[in-house]
């Protein structure tokens, strides 16, 4: 029997986060968030799952189902081979957003790689498994430097994997937390190369939409460059709405993964997304970058715009990001070109 | 007592084989295109592990989130006497009689099957809370309040009538008259609610929270995520400024642009959603479909209403607040310069 709560006594965690925000009111301008209150872990809810061979209920961290004895997970184990080829060196994420993360080496060509494994215990839904496929199909034409490079993607024992470039790094959003807000040439270059890779994708015909644009996804590599990751929530641009069923349709059917304060209005309003939702999506993560504040404490509802604290960048660089921070996709720079060149004219870029 | 033979495994199982009896369907061997997961939730008595459909606690044998049935008792004085919503975003809902005043009510249960968070019960306490301030004809008026053996209970007025999103469901889209009918009602009671000190900010206004009675009045319903300007809660402007508040309860396609970017509520955000409402009602088709990303407003044929009332729609679902009309006196001011009502 497993305890779920460390903390029995909810009230008190309750009051004691109360008090401390209380005292430390400048913390917590943007919203209270229990997470960075010390002392307080957040307690995930056991879950049962249904084992993959007998589809009785296993509850979940046991290792093998309780009837048939059959592992319920594939966790690999530093050293073990998948699909005769990829070598595990590590696990990276134990049960990440999409599955677990593990670092692999291609024992036929020494490439480092990274390997993502939607495991069949967490329960993949027709929903989850085309989106899986899809990351892997979008990935598949993407060619990049600022991409990370598709290997390999196949389906083995009922879980799903994707292989991909491996990039020793740290996440813009980790880097943002560790060393606090970004100068503004550290933001322009981030800007310039994220630009660069937003021109590559909307190069395409039609244009590929990332719409999960966030400092989550983007990787700073050791030498500097940026990679933006995570193409599970792509999409390729349709001029039409991109679900037929809206109208009084089952509302289950949309793709409903975005993240509050990056995400544009047109993708929470409409469930429509265009090439500059992601340039949306941008420059809330470059003013995050700039002001270390999040975008959601800084939309100003009155005017429909979005307020730079004091000091945050020059003016040129505000005029540039308001645009593209503009609620209707009209008053917004089309594309990313339209954004280099008014960088460019704006003498912050060469 | 776990057995010395399987002292990990014992309890685990001696559960799902009760879980077993009690759902035949699950002995069924099932499609790989599989069910939902069963939930596990803590005991809301002794904080062990217990599958989310399972009507006891196999540690401590309670009953869990009990389903009452009609001719129970609670509290000393309610008698349910049916079961009026399963499911509901929040919980059940019954109609109960007052054995003490012989009055129905209605009666609303926290559903406790999800688990409950600190923020759900505060939530809920909040409803009732807020009911309890307000005093209008057409919102349903607070009675009790109480907890019993681990669930949370709303007492309030009972309301016989259907809500606006059946109505749409069973007969179609709403006819120009038909809204206009009602329209002036939810005005003046979103008139009194922002006139509150501190002001009630519904913030879920959709067809779904306006139930129509067989005499016509429209109540406004449901205020599980309605929000007071508070000047000391953390993170507020100050007494101009909007209240920030991080609940996420919002209706998809509903949702005001403040409440998804912002995070932040104004009067005229419940205006946005009526506007909304209204405009579902009238085109019987959803929201997040008429939406025009380019224009940043919501498009809609000509046909369903005269151009002077689809003016006044197309101002309270303006994107920026100060665009919108900024009060629902406002509104009625507009519509009655326009002879709509």
């Amino acid at each position: 029997m497993q305890n779920p709560s460390s903390n029995p006594n909810l009230d008190e965690l309750a009051k004691h986060i109360e008090n401390y925000v209380k005292a430390n009111p400048d913390k917590f301008k943007n919203g209270i968030d229990p997470a960075q209150v010390p002392g307080v872990k957040p307690v995930p809810a056991p879950m049962v799952f249904r084992c993959a061979f007998c589809q009785k209920p296993v509850l979940s961290g046991s290792e093998n189902c309780t009837y048939c004895g059959k592992p319920t997970e594939q966790t690999f184990k530093g050293g073990d081979m998948v699909n005769g080829r990829y070598l595990i060196e590590d696990l990276l994420v134990k049960r990440g957003g999409f599955g677990t993360i593990y670092a692999v080496t291609d024992t036929q060509t020494q490439k480092r790689l990274v390997m993502k494994q939607l495991q069949h215990k967490r329960q993949i839904s027709p929903k989850n498994r085309e989106l899986f496929k899809r990351e892997g199909e979008i990935m598949s034409a993407l060619h990049h430097p600022g991409i990370p490079a598709f290997h390999d993607a196949f389906e083995l024992d009922g879980a799903l994997y994707l292989v991909i470039e491996r990039i020793d790094g740290l996440t813009v959003s980790t880097l943002l937390r560790e060393r606090g807000k970004f100068t503004e040439a550290d933001a322009l270059d981030f800007f310039s190369q994220a630009l660069d890779i937003f021109e590559y994708l909307g190069g395409h015909t039609p244009p590929i939409i990332h719409r999960d644009i966030k400092p989550a996804n983007f990787m700073r590599s050791m030498d500097g460059r940026y990679y933006l990751l995570d193409f599970g929530n792509a999409t390729q641009w349709r001029t039409r709405k991109l679900d037929e069923k809206v109208d009084m349709g089952p509302q289950r059917e949309f793709t409903a993964i975005w993240t509050k304060g990056f995400a544009a209005p047109e993708v929470l309003m409409g469930m429509v997304a265009y090439p500059s939702s992601d340039l949306f999506g941008l420059a809330a993560s470059v003013l995050n970058l700039l002001s270390n504040a999040h975008p959601l404490g800084l939309y100003e509802a009155r005017s429909g715009t979005f307020l730079f604290p004091e000091n945050t960048c020059s003016s040129a660089l505000q005029a540039i990001l308001s645009r593209m921070l503009a609620l209707k996709v009209e008053d917004r720079y089309r594309n990313a070109s339209e954004v280099r060149e008014a960088l460019r004219e704006a003498k912050l870029l060469s | 007592m776990p057995s010395p033979q399987q002292p990990d495994r014992q309890p685990v199982s001696v559960n799902f084989n009760e879980l077993l009896k009690l759902d035949p369907t699950l002995q069924q061997p099932q499609p790989a295109a599989a069910p939902p997961p069963t939930v596990i939730l803590a005991c809301p008595y002794c904080k062990a592990s217990v599958a989310s459909d399972a009507p006891f606690c196999p540690a401590c044998s309670k009953m869990l989130d009990s389903v009452h049935k009609g001719g129970e008792l609670l509290h000393g004085r309610y008698r349910i006497l049916e079961l009026m919503v399963q499911h509901g975003g929040f919980g059940r809902v019954y109609d109960v009689v007052d054995t003490v005043t012989s009055t129905s009510y209605s009666l609303k249960q926290l559903r406790s099957d999800m688990g409950l968070r600190p923020k759900d019960v505060e939530l809920f306490k909040r409803e009732g809370t807020i009911l309890s301030l307000i005093k209008h004809p057409r919102v349903p008026r607070f009675h009790d309040s109480f907890s019993e053996n681990g669930s949370h209970y709303l007492v309030m007025e009972l309301i016989e009538g259907n809500s606006l999103s059946m109505h749409q469901r069973d007969v179609g889209p709403m006819s120009e008259a038909e809204v206009l009918a009602f329209l002036p009602q939810v005005l003046d009671t979103l008139e009194y609610l922002h006139g509150l000190n501190p002001p009630v900010i519904h913030r879920d206004i959709k067809p779904a929270n306006l139930m129509r009675t067989r005499e016509g009045r429209v109540y406004l319903v449901d205020f599980g995520n309605a929000t007071t300007y508070n000047t000391t809660a953390s993170g507020g402007r100050g007494l101009d400024g909007p209240l920030r508040d991080r609940t996420r309860i919002w209706t998809k396609g509903l949702a005001a642009p403040e409440i998804l970017l912002g995070e932040v509520t104004y009067p005229a955000t419940d205006l946005f959603s009526l506007g909304l409402s209204l405009i579902y009602l009238l085109t019987n088709s959803h929201p997040l479909g008429l939406y025009e990303a380019r224009k940043g407003q919501y498009l809609f044929s000509d046909k369903v209403c005269s151009p002077a009332f689809k003016a006044i729609l197309e101002r309270m679902v303006a994107l920026p607040v100060q665009e919108r009309y900024q009060s629902a006196g406002e509104v009625r001011e507009a519509l009655r310069a326009a002879s709509l009502i």
